[in-house]
Formats: C-alpha cells, sequence, structure tokens
C-alpha cells in the first residue's frame, strides 16, 4: 500500500482521502526522503495530481460506507435538489456523466430529459427527473424484502445483494426513474471487481432494479453527484436542507431563498408521495426548447 | 339423501366406470402432447436462467407481462375450487357434488403453478428465500405469498378429506396394480369408514367450506391489490378485489365446464355428469358473466365519464388504439356471448356449453392480459427519451413456451390426477348426494 | 505455378508491410492554451491548477493528458517542481513540493511556468504567471450582539508585511457543497488593508450553532486566489429530526412495521393456520380410530 501505481488505485474508495492535510506534503511533520518517483493520484475535485511516491502514506483503506451504514444513511443530512427548468437545453451532459459513473446499460438512463408539453397551448419545455428521493417513497412501501429502502438523510436506496427482482416497485413508481437490469451489465474488469455498496449501485447485478441514488458515495465526501457538476447551465443544485443551502458548483444559495422567489414546485404534489426535489418552472427561459432539438 | 331403493338404480357398469382406468390411446397421445409442450417450457426457462430476463419481450415500462398475467389467471381459476366445494356445499346446493373433486384438482394444480410462474417472472429467482428471511409485512406481495401458501394449504386438504373414503372403495375393489396400491395404502389405509369417522371427516369438510371461502376471497382480492395499491391509470381503483374475484369466479366455472365435458367424453361419465349439471352450470355461467359484466362496466365507464389525462390515454389504447383488438373480442366473445347463447335451454346442453366454456376462460386469459400490461405502458410521464423497442410489448418465444409450459404442467397434473383417483366422489354418489337421474 | 502462387503471396505481403514501412504520417499537433492558477487556503501551503484547451470549430475542448512541466522562477533543473498530467478534462493539480520551502519563505514574489514540451500531440507551449505572496487573516467579533467580521489583507515586502488597500473580496459561508455568498457585493479592502461587514443572516449552522465564515478573492492577477476561514458560533443551531425515520410506517424497514399491521395479519394467520393445523390433528384422530380397530 506503500506506493500505489495509477491503475489500481479504486478510484471510488481511494479518491480525496491521500489529500486530505494529514497528507498534504507541507504539514508533514516528519521528514520525508523524497524517491524522485512520482505517483498519479487523483485528487477531491476529479484533478489528476502528482505526488512522489514518499509522500504516500499508507492510509487505512477507506471501504464503501458498510451495509449498516448504507442503510442508515449520513447522521445529520437532509439532501434536497432543485432542477431549474429555465437552463435545461437538453444537452444531456447530466445523463452521460451519471450512466457512465453508475455503468446504467445500453438505452437505460437513471437520469431521463422529458420533452414536456402540459396542454395545446402551453409552451414545451424539457424536464430532467432523477429519483425524488420521496419522503413517502411508494416503491419502498411495497418491497417484500426491504431491499430498496429510505435512510435517514432523505435519499432513497437499492441493495441490489438483496433485491429479488419482483419490480413491483417499478410498478409502484409514477415517476417512471426506476430501471431493470434485464441483462448482465458490462462492466470494466476493475468495477466489476470493486466490493459491491448500495451506496455507489456498483457493481451493478441483473435482475435486480437500479436508480438514481443521489450519488451518496460521493456525498459522503462532500461532492456533488455527477449530474449536479456535468451539467454546464447550473440546472441542478443540490445540498442540505439542515443548511438551508444548496449549489449547483458554481453558484451556491439558500434554498429556501430560491424555492421561495423561483416559486419551486414538486412533481405530481397531489399523489402525496413527498418528493425531495424540486423543479424551478421554465421561466425567463436562458435557452428557445427548439435548441434542444439539434442534439 | 335418496332413499335407499334409489341406490339400487346405479349399475354396476357404471360404478366401474368410476374406478381409476390406464390411460387409452387417446389419452397417451394427450399425456405426451402436454408433457412435450412442458419440455419446451423447460428448455425456455433454462435459456431465461442463463441469460436472464433480456430473453423476454419486458422492458422498462411494460416490466411486467404475460408472466404476471399468467399468475393473476391461475390465481382466478384456483377459486372456483372454493366456488363449487364450499360455497354452494353451504349453501346446501346439492347438484353440484360430482363435481366437488373436478374444482378441487383445479383449483390446486393452479395455485401450484400460479407459485411457480411467479418464480419464474422474478429477476433473481434464487433469493426467493429472502422473502421469508428479509420478508416485510407492508408489502401487498408478503401478502400474497402468505394467503396463497394457506389456500394452497386448504385446497389439499379440501381434496383430501373427502377422497378418503373413496380410496378405501379402490382399494376393497381389488384392481390396483402393485404401485398404486402401495400409494392408496399410504394415503388411506386408515379409513375403515366407521360413523365416527365418517362424522370426523364431515366435521373436517364442513370447516374446510367454511374457512376457506374468505382465503379464496384473499388471495384473489390480495393478487388485485398488487396492482390497485399503486397509482397507475387502470390499476388505482377501489373496486379492484370485487372486480378480480368475480372474473375469477367466471372463468374458475368455465373451466370446470370445459373439464366435466372432457372427462365425461375421456370416461363415458354420462350417467353420472348429466345434462342437468351442464344446464345448471350454464346458468351459473350466465350469472357469473353478467356479474363480471357489471364490475367491468364499473371499471370502465366511471373512468370513461371522468377521462383524467392519464386514465384518457391507457382508455383510448384499450377502446380504440392498440389494444382494442383484444378488449374489444374478450368483452363480446368471452362475456356477452356466454349470456346470450346460455340463456336459451339449448346453448346450456353439453356441446354448446363446452365450446363457451373454452371461449371464457380463453377470453379471460387475454383479459388479464389487458389488465396488466396496457397500464404499464401508459406511465405519468411520457415515455420520451427511451429506445424504441422500450415503448410496446411483444411477448418472445422464451414467453410463449414458458407460460403455455405452465398451462400444459397444470392440466398434466389435473390428468394425472384423473388417472390415479375417482375424479368423481364415488362414495357421495352412491349413497346418492348430489346424483340425479335423467328422469329426475 | 508454384511461383506464382508465391509472388501472389509476396504482392499480398507488400501491400500489407507499405504503409506500415512508410514514414508515418503524423497527425500535426495542436496549438494549445495553457491557463495557470495558483491557489491559496487559509495561508497554507499554496497549490497550481493547469488547464489545457484547444480551440475546434465547436469552441474551446479540454486537452486531456497532456504533460505539463512547472518550474519555479527559472527554466532550468533547479527551478523544476515537477509535473502534472492533464485529466480527462483537460485539468491538473499540483501541490507545491516541501523542496522549495525555503524558497517560499524568503521571497515576496514568484513566477510559476507552465511548460509543455515536445508533447506528441501538442505544440510546445508555455505560461508564465507571476504570483505575490500574502497573508490573509479573517478574525470574527460580537459586540453589544453586533457581528462582524474582519478581513486583513497584506503582502510580503522583504521583512515586513505590508497592508494591501482596494481588494475585493467574497464574504462566504461555508458549506458542505460550496461557498454561501454573504452578500451580493465585493467587500473591498481600506488603506489598512481591512474589510469588515456585519453579518446579517439568520441561517442554521450545526447542533452547537457553529458556521464557518470566510471570505474569498478570486484569481487576482497578482495574487492569485486567496481564501481564509474562520469557525464561529453564530448560527442557529441545528435541530436534527429524525422521528420521522424512528416512526413506524407503510414505508419503513421491517422491524418498524406498523404495529396494525402486526397484529391484524399475524391473527389472521394465527388463526387460519390454528385451524390447519385441527384438520391435520383431525386427520390423526382418524388414523387413531383405525389403530383402535386393528387392536380389537
Amino acid at each position: 500500500m506503500n506506493a500505489i501505481p495509477h491503475a489500481d488505485i479504486d478510484r471510488r474508495k481511494f479518491l480525496g482521502k491521500l489529500l486530505d492535510k494529514g497528507s498534504n506534503p507541507f504539514d508533514g511533520v516528519e521528514e520525508v526522503q523524497e524517491t524522485g518517483e512520482k505517483v498519479k493520484l487523483l485528487s477531491v475535485d476529479g484533478f489528476v495530481v502528482e505526488i512522489d511516491k514518499a509522500y504516500l502514506k499508507p492510509v487505512p483503506e477507506l471501504p464503501a460506507a458498510s451495509p449498516i451504514d448504507s442503510r442508515k444513511g449520513i447522521e445529520g443530512k437532509q439532501f434536497v435538489m432543485v432542477i431549474d427548468l429555465s437552463r435545461c437545453k437538453n444537452l444531456k451532459k447530466c445523463q452521460t456523466a451519471c450512466n457512465k459513473m453508475h455503468f446504467v446499460s445500453e438505452g437505460q438512463n437513471w437520469v431521463k430529459i422529458y420533452s414536456m408539453k402540459e396542454s395545446e397551448h402551453t409552451a414545451p419545455y424539457w424536464q430532467p427527473t432523477t429519483c425524488m428521493h420521496c419522503d413517502e417513497p411508494p416503491c419502498v412501501k411495497v418491497c417484500p424484502v426491504d431491499a430498496t429502502f429510505k435512510r435517514q438523510d432523505g435519499v432513497v436506496l437499492i441493495d441490489n445483494d438483496r433485491c429479488i427482482g419482483c419490480r413491483f416497485c417499478m410498478a409502484a413508481c409514477p415517476y417512471s426513474t426506476r430501471v431493470f437490469n434485464w441483462d448482465a451489465p458490462i462492466l470494466p474488469k476493475e468495477s466489476a471487481q470493486q466490493a459491491y455498496s448500495p451506496e455507489t449501485s456498483c457493481p451493478p447485478k441483473i435482475g435486480t432494479v437500479g436508480k438514481c441514488d443521489f450519488c451518496p458515495d460521493m456525498v459522503r465526501k462532500n461532492e456533488l453527484p455527477h449530474c449536479v457538476s456535468a451539467c454546464p447551465n447550473g440546472v441542478f443544485f443540490f445540498g442540505d436542507i439542515n443548511e438551508d443551502t444548496v449549489t449547483n458548483g458554481s453558484e451556491t444559495v439558500r434554498f429556501s431563498e430560491l424555492v421561495r422567489d423561483k416559486s419551486g414546485y414538486r412533481l405530481m404534489e397531489d399523489l402525496g408521495t413527498k418528493p425531495r426535489v424540486y423543479y424551478l418552472p421554465p421561466v425567463d427561459r436562458l435557452f428557445k426548447y427548439e435548441d434542444g432539438l439539434k442534439q | 339423501m335418496k332413499s335407499s331403493a334409489d341406490l339400487q338404480a346405479i349399475p354396476q357398469h357404471e360404478l366401474d366406470k368410476l374406478m381409476p382406468q390406464p390411460f387409452g390411446k387417446r389419452g397417451m397421445w394427450w399425456v405426451i402432447v402436454l408433457s412435450a409442450v412442458c419440455v419446451v417450457g423447460i428448455v425456455a426457462y433454462v435459456r431465461q436462467l442463463m441469460y436472464g430476463l433480456s430473453v423476454t419481450g419486458l422492458r422498462d415500462y411494460a416490466s411486467w407481462g404475460i408472466y404476471i398475467s399468467n399468475f393473476v389467471f391461475f390465481v382466478a381459476v384456483s377459486l372456483v375450487g372454493s366456488l363449487i366445494t364450499a360455497i354452494l356445499r353451504i349453501s346446501n346446493v346439492t347438484w353440484s357434488a360430482p363435481l366437488t373433486r373436478i374444482a378441487e384438482i383445479i383449483a390446486v394444480s393452479s395455485i401450484v403453478f400460479a407459485s411457480v410462474i411467479i418464480v419464474v417472472d422474478m429477476g433473481r429467482p434464487e433469493r426467493f428465500m429472502n422473502l421469508f428471511i428479509y420478508g416485510r409485512l407492508q408489502s401487498p406481495i408478503l401478502w400474497d405469498v402468505i394467503v396463497i401458501t394457506t389456500y394452497m394449504a386448504l385446497s389439499v386438504l379440501l381434496l383430501y378429506f373427502p377422497l378418503l373414503p373413496d380410496l378405501a372403495i379402490v382399494l376393497k375393489s381389488g384392481k390396483l396394480k402393485r404401485r398404486l396400491r402401495k400409494l392408496y395404502e399410504f394415503l388411506g389405509t386408515f379409513w375403515i369408514g366407521t360413523p365416527e369417522q365418517h362424522r370426523i371427516k364431515e366435521k373436517a369438510i364442513n370447516l374446510l367450506s367454511i374457512i376457506i371461502i374468505p382465503v379464496a376471497l384473499a388471495i384473489h382480492t390480495v393478487t388485485s391489490w398488487l396492482f390497485a395499491t399503486t397509482y397507475r391509470p387502470g390499476w388505482d381503483s377501489t373496486n379492484f378485489g370485487a372486480y378480480f374475484v368475480s372474473g375469477a369466479f367466471l372463468v374458475g366455472a368455465g373451466a370446470v365446464v370445459v373439464a366435466m365435458y372432457a372427462i365425461r367424453r375421456a370416461y363415458s361419465l354420462e350417467f353420472f355428469i348429466t345434462e342437468r349439471h351442464f344446464d345448471r352450470m350454464g346458468k351459473l355461467l350466465v350469472m357469473l358473466s353478467l356479474l363480471y359484466l357489471y364490475f367491468n362496466i364499473n371499471e370502465y365507464l366511471v373512468p370513461v365519464f371522468k377521462m383524467k389525462k392519464s386514465e384518457a390515454e391507457h382508455l383510448s389504447s384499450l377502446f380504440t388504439g392498440e389494444f382494442s383488438l383484444i378488449f374489444w373480442p374478450v368483452i363480446f366473445i368471452s362475456m356477452v356471448l356466454p349470456v346470450i347463447v346460455l340463456l336459451f335451454p339449448a346453448g346450456r346442453r353439453p356441446l354448446p356449453m363446452f365450446v363457451i366454456g373454452i371461449l371464457v376462460v380463453v377470453g379471460a386469459w387475454f383479459k388479464r392480459f389487458l389488465i396488466v400490461t396496457p397500464t404499464l405502458l401508459h406511465p405519468f410521464l411520457p415515455m420520451t427519451d427511451v429506445p424504441e423497442s422500450y415503448k410496446h410489448y411483444f411477448p418472445t418465444w422464451e414467453e410463449w413456451a414458458i407460460t403455455m409450459g405452465s398451462l400444459a404442467g397444470a392440466l398434466l397434473i389435473v390428468t394425472m390426477f384423473i388417472r390415479l383417483f375417482p375424479i368423481l366422489p364415488i362414495d357421495d354418489i352412491i349413497k346418492g348426494e348430489g346424483y340425479e337421474k335423467e328422469s329426475a | 505455378m508454384k511461383k506464382r502462387v508465391r509472388s501472389i503471396w509476396l504482392a499480398w505481403g507488400l501491400a500489407f508491410l507499405l504503409p506500415v514501412l512508410a514514414p508515418g504520417q503524423e497527425a500535426p499537433r495542436i496549438e494549445v492554451k495553457v491557463d495557470l492558477n495558483y491557489f491559496q487556503v487559509n495561508n497554507e501551503s499554496p497549490y497550481l491548477t493547469t488547464k489545457v484547451r484547444t480551440r475546434t470549430e465547436s469552441g474551446w475542448m479540454p486537452v486531456k493528458w497532456v504533460i505539463v512541466n512547472l518550474f519555479l522562477n527559472e527554466e532550468t533543473k533547479l527551478g523544476m517542481m515537477g509535473n502534472v498530467t492533464t485529466d480527462e478534462e483537460g485539468r491538473g493539480k499540483y501541490i507545491l513540493p516541501d523542496k522549495f520551502r525555503a524558497a517560499w519563505d524568503s521571497l515576496d514574489q514568484f513566477t510559476f511556468i507552465g511548460r509543455i514540451l515536445s508533447d506528441e500531440k501538442v505544440v510546445d507551449t508555455r505560461k508564465i504567471i507571476t504570483i505575490r505572496k500574502t497573508r490573509l487573516v479573517i478574525d470574527a467579533e460580537t459586540v453589544d450582539s453586533v457581528r462582524t467580521m474582519r478581513i486583513t489583507f497584506s503582502e510580503k515586502q522583504g521583512a515586513e508585511w505590508r497592508a494591501v488597500p482596494e481588494v475585493e473580496w467574497k464574504p462566504f459561508i461555508h458549506r458542505t457543497f460550496g461557498k454561501l455568498p454573504m452578500t451580493e457585493d465585493y467587500l473591498s479592502t481600506d488603506d489598512a488593508g481591512i474589510a469588515e461587514i456585519e453579518f446579517l443572516k439568520s441561517i442554521p449552522g450545526d447542533k452547537m450553532g457553529n458556521i464557518t465564515v470566510g471570505a474569498i478573492l478570486e484569481d487576482h492577477d497578482d495574487y492569485g486566489t486567496i481564501s481564509g476561514t474562520k469557525s464561529v458560533a453564530w448560527g442557529l443551531p441545528l435541530v436534527t429530526n429524525t422521528n420521522f425515520f424512528e416512526k413506524r410506517t407503510l414505508w419503513s424497514s421491517r422491524d418498524r412495521t406498523p404495529i396494525w399491521l402486526l397484529v391484524g395479519p399475524n391473527l389472521m394467520i394465527l388463526f387460519v393456520w390454528g385451524a390447519i393445523g385441527y384438520l391435520v390433528y383431525l386427520l390423526v384422530v382418524l388414523k387413531r380410530i383405525y389403530r383402535k380397530s386393528l387392536a380389537k
């Protein structure tokens, strides 16, 4: 563990830990003899960093959250998302990033971008949907084996080691957010060998259900979910309602003020599912609807 | 109860027909064909085990298809056991007594294959035990697991208790081959027919008849709740339990009609299964068809009147859209037509009854398909951003093979039962229960 | 005949070999733009980020897997700090190594040089930035329930630290996923290098009401990106409510099944299976009668 060649680094487990204060060369109290050999690492914010081998300390391997922690959720957090429809141009960068990071099968998406048009005379708009992470989740209600569950931080997850593949949750979800691994997922070798955790949803498993998980593995490292950081237009705001703050990476705003000032709403409020994803209506749009058709 | 004078009216050669008999040539072919269909189904299932549910036509929207509709069909058919045996018994209807065992074996084999097919639908059948290890009572699936297990136990008992005296009668006749005799001895040596044993048997059957009714209603109501507990258009209905139960009685009665015709023909049982039985089953079918039509009108007319946006798309796909070619035949051929035909005495004769019975059963199978899949293809959010193949559902050959295999399997169980055991309750018939002469 | 066959084979072989043997027609090396940025947080060890982009028809595109060599002050072996390879987004990050600490402590001003040299795909490029060494102090005080955050900013000149006026800071509240701005406006330092802001917000903090406030100077030509933070008890104490999670609801896990759902169905199960048990018992009774009759 002293020297880690780049390829062997398990990104999801290793990310960030090395660059915490403790391993910062300047803070190092003890004298370190440099070897001159450089090792590439990926930092917290996604940069590749070069560090002299000597600075690599044997960091206790940071495993994905244990099954028990995965089920409990992160204490003191209440995650929430705000999707600003006035900024969406159907670029699908969110979708691409999400599909790539979660190895979503061909043709399936966890983030779906709907072309919406409510009625004849209303204007069409683009509506990205993630899992709504409902506070009254109909999918969790119907699961016979506790394979999908609600956590104290609000996130609804799936344990693919337990799922029996009955697909009742898919029928129960009014937002059609869930997808099924009909085929064996195609995975790079490292990902296939990775230890499964409901927080990473990786490696995905055949015969079980998958869906947007709010990237709890990223969130545990105080990083934004992949869709949020992938969107160039800042459509997705993510944050902790306990901090009353959401951010899209470049703008950080008070959640309560954003939702109040821009008339935030939730999808299918009448069903009583109490989603955790809020929408800002498509007013004062940055792009024309037609711009989204060009892709 | 008939007087003892009537008993002597049953000629011995007619009674002999009630004994289990080896298959004839037609019987052999019937078994071979059924077994072949089963084998093809098993081959298809092996493929599904190897490649996962991707061998099916199911995709994210139509995530339930003919496996689930077939499951609902089996559960529906199995309800007939409680109808013919229990409900008619406790309402003191005696004419149906000769049909009870037919109804009960249909019930048992259907409920067995309902369980089989639901495992087939699972993405991870090897995790079946999770239902017991991690089962949570909030899920209607667990309720279904519980009531189906319970109903299976009750149905087997309801098949077994009335069989006891007959086992003794057949054993006594001494016509059994060695291996079959072993089976009979295992199952029924202890029946010696003392008055006390008869009293206990009657008590058990009475208790079963009462208990099985709420459980039977529960299996199909809970099965309907698998759908009705969701928000989906076409499923979001408080009417669903009653709608399913009434449909189940109809298809179950239809199945019994088909079976009694086939058994009557195969074993020349005209003496016992008379035209009067057909006549009465015909009247019952009319009533059940009307009942089911009533619930259908409720299920469709009320949402049609309101035409809520989400319901509207679903309904128009049924009435005029891609499912209309199944929807209208199901309504008219398997619900309206039986009422019209069976209202005429000539329509209640055995052959027309048999044809109508088949129409009812086949229609009921497609009806279950119409309940399950069209709804899933009309979600709240539009089906954009998915491959074209996700927007429609066509079952693959594997799905058809497995479904047909399960249906053939259920028929095979019924057939083997008829081969091994007396299909009519001999003891009851000798005692005159439900036995009616043509002239009566 | 045989000969002809052989010559055909030879022709085939040549056809495949020629393109390999011919001098490679390499794709022209592309022109790129290298950005170099300097960051310092809480006066701790600084780091550099680099971004390599190229102009295409569809705008600026990141250039990945390019090695950028980094030098301090002079482009010599002595000034060589190290190198960094850009990631998929064309970005790289580099923390200043310890061996330059001496230079770091003594100098007032640094020149950082980012250099792409002899890359297969990219034209040799150089980017130079000059950064002056600064110090940022964040103070927070509460006087008569007026809460004030003070920024003191100075730059190194020889042995002294001289106040820097007219630098525009963004005051913020540190949040898990970002910096929540305290105001819409910038905060400018005065002649003493000081800027103050009254903290007016009521905003949730941690359980003790602690929040982290701070200020950031973004992408300054002379100073780079400088930020500092301080923890203060200016937030509203967070009342975590996990009641909803503890409740017995229809969506809870199985250990929190609603009582009515435990009692009702289990009573029914008990009743019906009790009856089934009784029926099995009746079978046993039937057998007993048989055995008795045998004994007779």
